[in-house]
């Protein structure tokens, strides 16, 4: 992927991503190979330390204008990702889309998906599938926020 | 080429005909045969010899202990069977607690929510996190509950408990509440090793390290004082080892640390004597087998060493390394989660036949998710058929003489002695830490394991090869705490705030917060002090880290 | 010139509010776009485009303690009541055009409050489209109303240059330990400080940097001397001093406690 660098056009763009963990596990070895996979793939990665509160994300996607939540979730903590999809509603961001990776069981998937998650990642899963959805996300989002309108861009 | 060269005095020699003539066809029938090497690096023969004369036997019960640190070990007694548990509310946990001991289980291990292991009261936080894989302890009530039963003063009581220990301080409450004096009080401190979760399990880790330093400090001489049948320590391997450090290397930083805790102790005017009784030590077992019986081996030989030479230690039972084993998780795969079984059945096996003193073998499913109660059933079943229908407990140190087992424990030896020199060098294992240098080895042996992954090189049934996607990803356990009974539990908790005196846990924890700028003041009485007046568990973690620091640690990719 | 585009322009009134949902689109905007100053500022309601930040570039290389300095300097103005917004600078790869946005992660307790707001840029390769997106985000900051920016960069090369002209003072982090690396250390960047800090003061090196520095300015020909200041994050020493010389309006050094 050729770098766009800051003067080329609005149509250019690279994925802004908060890869992050909320809830209490610390198993945060997974969520960095994923980080990393991410900047090989070309996206803006911002990475935070895990127990992050959801007031805290919402900040964060607000002020970076993320275009892809990444959430790590071993253990039991994807069950307050509802409240994370409620907390960007409420604030604006609708748009942002939320994808979780990790150990969830296979009952509790669709319930995500209702609550607004875009899509669910198992382990073993390969990072190449992963990227490949941030970047087609992440330009969805960009859509939906007007902000890849060529012509809206700024003509040299 | 593997290499059948002479090493030591039990090992592969070249002086025998018929030695030599079995080299020679095997290296015939083998003309490119590969190094084997074990997950500490040490190279595997295909056979070992007796070479040169025979050493003089060594018998358990005796210093250096290689082959078992009591006379008669599992024969006399066997290991004690606790399995970790927690879930839910405090009945939840009573309700399970009998179900495991009516099924074998001898002991009591806690395991709390992992609201609890952040430093969280549950009205803080979201209610469905609350008892998905630990059970909710936020005063010395909800302790009540969950040991209700329980003969305080008879059964020994693990706690998973990371500083600023607020479990034990609950159990001491209620131990006052029942006329149970602390003398009679048995039990282990897990998780209270704060170096191995500063380097390697952060979840634990809360209180910033000079803090964390000064706390287990107090509490340890206040156990010494008060409730000397408690185990104050417990310094931990399994989260080194299951971060990717080799099981040399997970030994070698174990050791370091004990020293490092020795050290400190010392310092503050104990007597080695009077502490290192109580030192135990926890570590994972891998499925490296063999590897695994010696690191245990070579491990209780450099630990009665160093408790007699380095520390002085004049008492047997200063130099004697106590351990308790929990089957390793890292080895157990989501995948075809039923051949867990097998697995555990032979980490199991090693860790006993390495002389451990307790056990925890993991469920099927504990890859997954916190075990389910038929997971956790066939784990202590495990057990009982290793001992009751295996005879696993006939001899002690059945493996000792085998000439690979001693040249391994020998090498071992050399490669956890070559580590721990490598800590000292850098100023012993509290500056090890902070800098960083511990975290960097590690993870530099968890990157190459998981290029031996990668390649193939190293097997995993139903990861790498055998795949069978179709019974792939067993389910989680949806075992969850019911959000009404955490609600109501909630709402308890609401009402036992209100009805407490507030005036009296205000002065309990400013009195705690004091005693932190007074070096001469026990810290860890002070927590015990504001259990009793009404603090909650948050009130006293937070209280300690706005005046000792917040336990961070920097993210980085 | 460049006319700015129809959705930025759309945003601004609810950036001069302060609205951070518009601030951070906007931001975004002017990130892919190549929106000039001068077409941004005639485009800003007059009551905004009156406004003035106090602009701080912070640099040094990497491994000098940046972040660590930032969320000190954060930290003391917030507790002043002041508000701020933040431009950190982080280097893309070459070979991937990816990156790690990894000083908002450093500047942990800063980015929480309500009175900070964080935006991390990369730098994505070309100097001269990153200095002119600085000057932008730095200007939509402005306009909603922070009294004080500061940007922080990689002192890596000739876009530090750039965001220098950008910004009223710039800050250069000298970490201890330079030794005779000082007179290797690009002319450039010691030319463009108007304050050098040794940071991680508490550490034993640090002073000898300290006097080495303040020794080979003496040989500088520049009109105006730098201000050398050692400053710890750790133990908060310097600090007070180091605020002082960055004149941010409406700070002040607090007062001891009465007697």
């Amino acid at each position: 992927m050729r770098p766009s660098d800051h003067a080329a056009n609005a149509a250019s763009f690279r994925p802004k991503v908060l890869v992050t963990k909320i809830g209490f596990d610390g198993h945060d070895r997974g969520s960095r190979v994923v980080a990393a996979a991410l900047r090989d793939a070309g996206c803006e990665v911002i990475y935070t330390a895990p127990w992050q509160k959801i007031t805290d994300v919402v900040k964060l996607a607000t002020e970076e204008d993320v275009d892809v939540i990444g959430v790590s979730s071993l253990s039991t903590d994807h069950l307050i990702l509802p409240r994370l999809m409620a907390a960007l509603r409420e604030s604006g961001l609708a748009e942002t889309r939320v994808i979780v990776g990790g150990i969830i069981p296979d009952s509790e998937v669709q319930p995500l998906l209702d609550a607004g998650v875009a899509q669910v990642f198992h382990p073993g899963g390969a990072l190449a599938d992963i990227s490949a959805a941030v970047w087609r996300l992440a330009e969805a989002s960009r859509r939906e926020r007007g902000l890849m309108d060529a012509s809206a861009g700024a003509s040299t | 080429m593997s290499d059948l060269s002479d090493r030591g005095p039990a090992g592969p020699a070249g002086g025998n005909a018929a030695l030599a003539a079995w080299r020679a066809k095997y290296e015939a029938e083998l003309p490119q045969a590969a190094v084997v090497r074990n997950r500490s690096g040490l190279p595997i023969e295909p056979l070992y010899v007796a070479s040169g004369p025979a050493p003089a036997p060594e018998v358990p019960g005796e210093y250096p202990y290689t082959r078992g640190i009591y006379t008669t070990m599992h024969r006399g007694r066997s290991w004690t069977q606790r399995q970790l548990i927690g879930l839910g509310t405090p009945e939840d946990y009573n309700a399970r607690l009998r179900e495991v001991l009516r099924h074998g289980a001898t002991a009591i291990s806690l395991l709390p929510c992992n609201s609890v292991f952040r430093g969280y009261d549950m009205d803080t936080v979201p209610v469905e996190l609350l008892g998905t894989c630990g059970t909710v302890i936020n005063n010395a009530d909800h302790m009540r509950r969950s040991l209700a039963g329980m003969d305080l003063g008879a059964i020994s009581v693990g706690l998973n408990d990371p500083t600023p220990f607020t479990l034990l301080a609950f159990l001491l409450v209620e131990a006052d509440r029942q006329q149970v004096p602390w003398a009679a009080i048995a039990g282990t401190a897990n998780q209270s090793d704060y170096l191995s979760h500063y380097i390697a399990n952060h979840m634990f880790y809360r209180l910033a390290l000079p803090g964390a330093r000064r706390l287990i400090g107090d509490k340890i001489a206040f156990c010494n004082a008060r409730a000397p049948r408690y185990n104050p320590l417990s310094i931990v391997g399994q989260h080194m080892q299951q971060a990717g450090a080799t099981p040399a290397e997970a030994m070698a930083f174990t050791l370091s640390s004990g020293l490092q805790y020795a050290r400190d102790c010392i310092a503050r005017g104990m007597e080695p004597d009077a502490f290192l009784p109580r030192f135990t030590f926890f570590f994972d077992v891998s499925l490296s087998f063999f590897e695994e019986i010696a690191k245990f081996r070579a491990g209780r030989r450099i630990w009665a060493r160093l408790t007699r030479e380095q520390l002085g230690a004049r008492s047997e039972r200063s130099w004697r390394f106590k351990f308790h084993a929990q089957t390793s998780g890292a080895d157990l795969t989501r995948q075809q989660p039923m051949n867990n079984i097998a697995r555990v059945t032979v980490q199991a096996m090693a860790g006993i036949l390495g002389g451990l003193q307790s056990l925890h073998t993991d469920a099927f499913d504990e890859a997954i998710s916190c075990p389910t109660k038929e997971g956790a059933k066939i784990a202590v079943a495990t057990q009982n058929i290793l001992r009751g229908e295996a005879g696993m407990t006939d001899v002690i140190d059945p493996l000792g003489g085998s000439y690979y087992v001693e040249t391994l424990t020998d090498q071992m030896e050399g490669e956890i002695l070559r580590v721990m020199d490598i800590v000292e060098s850098a100023g012993g294992m509290f500056e090890a830490a902070r800098s960083g240098l511990v975290q960097r080895m590690i993870g530099q042996s968890a990157r190459l394991a998981q290029q031996r992954v990668d390649s193939g090189e190293q097997m995993m049934v139903g990861v790498n090869c055998f795949e069978s996607a179709a019974e792939d990803f067993g389910q989680p356990s949806l075992e969850r705490p019911s959000i009404e009974s955490m609600n109501t539990l909630i709402a308890e908790f609401t009402l036992w705030k209100r009805a407490r005196s507030a005036a009296a846990v205000s002065r309990a924890l400013d009195g705690l917060a004091r005693s932190v700028d007074d070096p001469s003041a026990n810290v860890f009485e002070q927590v015990v002090d504001a259990a009793a007046a009404g603090a909650s568990h948050q009130e006293i973690c937070d209280r300690l880290r706005s005046t000792m620091g917040f336990g961070d640690v920097q993210a980085f990719v | 010139m460049s006319a700015i585009p129809a959705p930025l322009r759309a945003l601004l009134p609810a950036v001069v509010e302060r609205d951070a949902r518009a601030l951070g689109r906007a931001l975004t905007i002017v990130e892919n776009a190549a929106v000039g100053n001068d077409a941004l500022q005639a485009a800003l309601p007059p009551a905004a485009a009156q406004r003035r930040a106090r602009r701080i570039g912070i640099t040094g290389p990497p491994g000098a303690g940046k972040s660590t300095l930032v969320d000190a300097l954060l930290a003391q103005i917030v507790a002043a009541g002041l508000s701020v917004g933040v431009v950190a600078v982080d280097p893309s790869s070459p070979f991937t055009g990816g990156a790690v946005l990894g000083d908002r992660t450093r500047m942990r307790e800063a980015s929480l409050h309500r009175n900070v707001f964080i935006r991390s840029v990369a730098s994505r390769g070309a100097a001269g489209g990153l200095a002119r997106c600085v000057q932008a985000m730095t200007s939509l900051l402005e306009a909603a109303g922070y009294p004080i920016v500061l940007v922080e960069s990689v002192g890596a090369g000739q876009g530090e240059f750039a965001i220098a002209d950008l910004v009223d003072l710039s800050v250069v982090l000298c970490p201890p330990g330079l030794g005779d690396e000082i007179q290797g250390l690009k002319a450039g960047i010691l030319e463009i400080a108007d304050v050098l800090v040794v940071s991680k003061g508490d550490l034993p090196g640090s002073e000898v940097t300290h006097r080495e520095l303040l020794s080979a300015l003496s040989m500088t020909t520049r009109p105006k001397r730098p201000i050398v200041q050692r400053v710890s994050a750790a133990d908060g020493g310097g600090m007070v001093d180091l605020m002082l010389a960055l004149a941010i309006p409406g700070w002040a050094a607090p007062q001891p406690a009465g007697a």
